[in-house]
């Protein structure tokens, strides 16, 4: 995994229990859906390279943070959008009530300072057993005219690629600008250790212990 | 179902026993010093005890001192005394296949309990062992020769003792499974009322939050009955945990205030108390699960919290689907050993886990002592990885970085680590030198890990949890943070091309600090490398763990006769048992609800009293079952060192049964360190 140098982008998806995001990253990642998909337990951590197809040039290293939608974990969520690049808000297209708790993250993550540069997809999930039309407008009606609903289903596919591909699209040059300036940095320190490790005759070792 | 018999009288058996325990106090001193004085003339006396008693010779010693060796006895009030609490509880199985009759004039049992207490020198002489059992087993021969003719349930094979006064007649076992055990939510109260077992968790307030069985709507209809139970008892607010016998049923409540929970059984086994109060008795031991386990997802301060503020808070709010499946799970395996959903269209049988409870101990998994030194080594070594990058400002101390002290550890806050097959065994533990996790605390944990695990089953995507965890007896007020990652062995590409078979294994460390995700990560990585990266390793453990799956007394250990053992080693609180599927030769559900019914007799049986460390105390415990088609004897033998537990048929020998039991016992203490992991790896 650590052969191919791209940079990391941080991901995290929030939503009211049971909207669907465990099986809308499943979906995306091996193109596998359950129905008895069980309740996550904390959050999970999946890392995966995409590029979007627009773009093949544009290849990120998704750091998906797929959270815990239960009241309980609530507390613990600020610590997993907190400098993420990206936040992907679920709610369930067949329940729209669980409209409130994606507000509700979309508000939070706005008052939260330090996630400013957070850009925020507004994910409608199982769109395969989609509630009244006229619902889905009082939703939009809530949001400015600028945001988009995604819709989605993990159980069909729909717009699920796209929407990771918009994504990618989305990704900022600066990130790469910034990553390449790293690398680069990074190159000339290790050729600069190189240099002290055979001064200090020690092998500096990643795992060394004492 | 009787919850409407509550206004029964209650039985008291607390002084009755208290009465026992001063009168077997003489009895105990003198038949102590007789038996010191001449060990073989004495063999008579154990003799007339033993041939004319009744159904029990277990007598609770709680008020006695010093641990003399006795020999429990039972003729003089088994027969003309005042019954003990097992007698009690004995007598209530007039009913059913197991019972002997009070009344009648023979006052043969079919089912025999007895046993002996031996200040042996420790070593197990199996002479004398020979002769003890010899003679404990000549009083239940006759039971042999009593097979009850009348009509018989079928489902009575399962549990032949429950305590109903109108036991029906199903068709098949699995007619009987499905009305009185299988779980069922639904709207009915005929079938709820059939329910052998039921669970209830509640707030002070009287909500339910948790009910084993029924249909919301039918559980509030018991709540005010089960809360003026509870009312009814809260005069001595001191006491945590609560029991009530009824005459076929017994309650028990354990107050965690501001929640109940609430375990009502019509089990006979069930019954027996422990002699170290209700805390310890079967259902105590299943509410302490039930509340730990929401503890370690809750804490207890959260809960406290939640209910301080409104009395009525509801509970259910914060629990997702996944939490009442577990309740629903744990309180079908604590109870009957395995689990099956509502409709049966997928079960699972778990003895090891209903084991694990029952002798409050740890399973491991089977492994040669070179493998598990080099997992152990691998765990110690990822706690000593230090911090990789160095800040870009300080290039001066980069000299000196191998001068530098603890400060440059990768991860100072991980606390614990694990690694640990799938089926709760512990392959490898590494604790803090000064510190080390409660058995509770490590259950709690290795449900965690299995939950996580079946969540994953469906699912192929490799993913690294971070799971907020509350240890209940480490810290109940706070969270530790889990890193939990499975990989499968058999992913790992082989240069040598040996293909081995799927075999999962979960990485679980334990961090104080719930931002240090990426560094805990970090010595995942490390752990899985090193497991992964050398082929022989790989190779080694995926083997282990293939063959630790199952263990055959017949082929395993080439020992005959016994089918089934369990065996705990005392030191390091862990245990092994033999295949269920040996026990018979298949597995099925009820066969597991046969094992837990002979063990759970088995171990109730044993009035265990104090064994010390120190004394070599020896204590043999007898039973033998007299089933419609067939008959099995339960054996135990308890040593300062260890306990052991077995089952065999009813026709085997009394020397066999000694001879082959020293035998596993034996294997058992030669390859402990393959079996055990005793006190897991430390780190300073």
């Amino acid at each position: 995994m650590d052969g191919e140098r791209i940079p990391g982008y941080k991901v995290v998806i929030l939503g009211d229990t049971s909207v669907g995001k465990t099986s809308l990253v499943h979906r995306f990642l091996k193109n596998e859906f359950n129905e008895h998909t069980a309740n996550t337990i904390g959050a999970a951590f999946i890392t995966v390279d995409h590029n979007s197809n627009v773009n093949p040039n544009k290849r990120v290293r998704l750091e998906i943070w797929d959270t815990a939608g239960q009241e309980r974990y609530r507390s613990l969520t600020p610590m997993y959008y907190r400098n993420a690049k990206a936040a992907l808000v679920c709610f369930d297209l067949s329940s729209v009530d669980t409209f409130e708790k994606a507000q509700y993250w979309l508000e939070q993550l706005s008052l939260n300072s330090s996630s400013e540069d957070t850009k925020k997809y507004i994910v409608g999930t199982k769109s395969d057993k989609i509630a009244e039309a006229e619902e889905i407008d009082h939703v939009k009606d809530r949001l400015d005219d600028t945001a988009v609903i995604f819709e989605t289903s993990a159980k069909t596919g729909q717009g699920i690629n796209q929407l990771f591909d918009k994504l990618v699209d989305d990704v900022d040059e600066q990130i790469f600008d910034e990553f390449n300036k790293r690398c680069e940095e990074e190159l000339r320190r290790e050729s600069e250790n190189s240099m002290i490790n055979v001064l200090s005759k020690t092998v500096h070792n990643k795992y060394s212990c004492c | 179902m009787g919850v409407d018999d509550v206004n029964d009288k209650p039985s008291s058996n607390e002084g009755q026993d208290k009465g026992i325990g001063d009168r077997s106090a003489d009895k105990l001193n003198k038949v102590s010093s007789m038996y010191l004085g001449g060990k073989k003339n004495d063999m008579s006396l154990i003799n007339d005890c033993g041939l004319s008693s009744t159904a029990t010779t277990s007598v609770n010693f709680q008020n006695v001192e010093n641990h003399m060796p006795f020999l429990a006895e039972g003729n003089k009030h088994g027969t003309n005394g005042t019954p003990s609490m097992r007698d009690l509880s004995n007598s209530g199985r007039a009913g059913s296949v197991l019972s002997f009759d009070l009344d009648s004039t023979t006052r043969i049992p079919h089912s025999v309990e007895s046993s002996y207490y031996d200040d042996g020198d420790g070593s197990n002489s199996e002479e004398e062992l020979q002769d003890l059992f010899q003679n404990l087993i000549a009083r239940g021969d006759q039971s042999k020769l009593l097979k009850n003719s009348s009509k018989e349930s079928k489902g009575m094979r399962l549990i032949p003792d429950i305590s109903d006064v109108d036991m029906v007649s199903y068709n098949s076992d699995s007619d009987f499974i499905r009305k009185r055990i299988s779980l069922s939510k639904i709207d009915d109260p005929d079938l709820f009322h059939t329910k052998l077992k039921h669970f209830f968790v509640l707030s002070a307030a009287g909500k339910p939050i948790y009910s084993m069985n029924g249909s919301e709507r039918l559980v509030i209809g018991y709540m005010g009955l089960i809360t003026s139970i509870i009312s009814s008892f809260q005069e001595s607010i001191d006491e945590e945990i609560k029991s009530v016998t009824f005459n076929n049923i017994k309650v028990v409540i354990l107050n965690k205030s501001p929640l109940f929970f609430v375990a009502l059984t019509k089990i006979k086994h069930e019954f027996s108390t422990s002699e170290y109060g209700e805390e310890e008795s079967l259902l105590g031991r299943q509410l302490k699960a039930l509340y730990n386990y929401l503890v370690s997802i809750l804490s207890k301060s959260s809960i406290t919290r939640s209910f301080r503020n409104r009395m009525n808070y509801d509970l259910r709010k914060v629990l997702s689907p996944l939490d009442f499946h577990n309740f629903d799970s744990f309180c079908m395996k604590l109870t009957y050993g395995f689990y099956s959903d509502e409709d049966d269209t997928q079960f699972e049988l778990d003895f090891s886990f209903f084991a694990s409870r029952l002798l409050n101990s740890l399973e491991c998994s089977r492994m040669r002592n070179k493998t598990r030194t080099r997992i152990n080594g691998i765990l110690q070594d990822s706690k000593k990885i230090k911090k990789d990058i160095p800040k870009e400002d300080d290039s001066s101390s980069y000299f000196f970085k191998s001068e530098t002290s603890n400060q440059s550890y990768l991860a100072p806050d991980m606390l614990f680590g694990f690694i640990t097959a799938p089926e709760m065994q512990i392959i490898s533990y590494l604790h803090p030198k000064n510190h080390r996790l409660t058995t509770n605390d490590i259950s709690v944990l290795l449900s965690m890990i299995t939950s996580i695990h079946e969540t994953r089953k469906s699912s192929s995507v490799a993913e690294d949890s971070w799971v907020p965890l509350c240890l209940p007896d480490f810290n109940s007020t706070g969270f530790v943070h889990i890193f939990l990652k499975v990989i499968d062995l058999s992913k790992y590409v082989a240069v040598d091309g040996i293909e081995i078979p799927y075999t999962p294994i979960t990485i679980a460390l334990i961090s104080g600090n719930k931002n240090n995700f990426f560094e805990i990560q970090e010595i995942s990585k490390y752990i899985i490398d090193r497991i992964t990266g050398s082929e022989s390793l790989r190779n080694e453990l995926a083997n282990e763990l293939t063959q630790s799956k199952s263990l055959s007394i017949s082929q395993d250990l080439n020992i005959p006769s016994i089918k089934h053992f369990m065996f705990k080693s005392k030191q390091s609180n862990q245990f092994i048992t033999s295949d269920a599927k040996d026990f018979t030769g298949s597995i099925d559900k009820s066969i597991v609800i046969n094992l837990v019914y002979f063990y759970s007799n088995l171990y109730h049986s044993r009035t265990d009293g104090k064994l010390s460390a120190l004394s070599s105390n020896r204590r043999l415990n007898y039973y033998h079952w007299v089933l419609p088609d067939n008959s099995v004897i339960g054996f135990m033998l308890i040593h300062s060192d260890y306990e052991y537990y077995c089952l065999c048929d009813g026709d085997i020998s009394s020397s066999d049964i000694i001879t082959n039991s020293l035998n596993i016992i034996r294997w058992c203490q030669k390859y402990k360190k393959r079996l055990f992991i005793g006190d897991g790896v430390t780190f300073s």
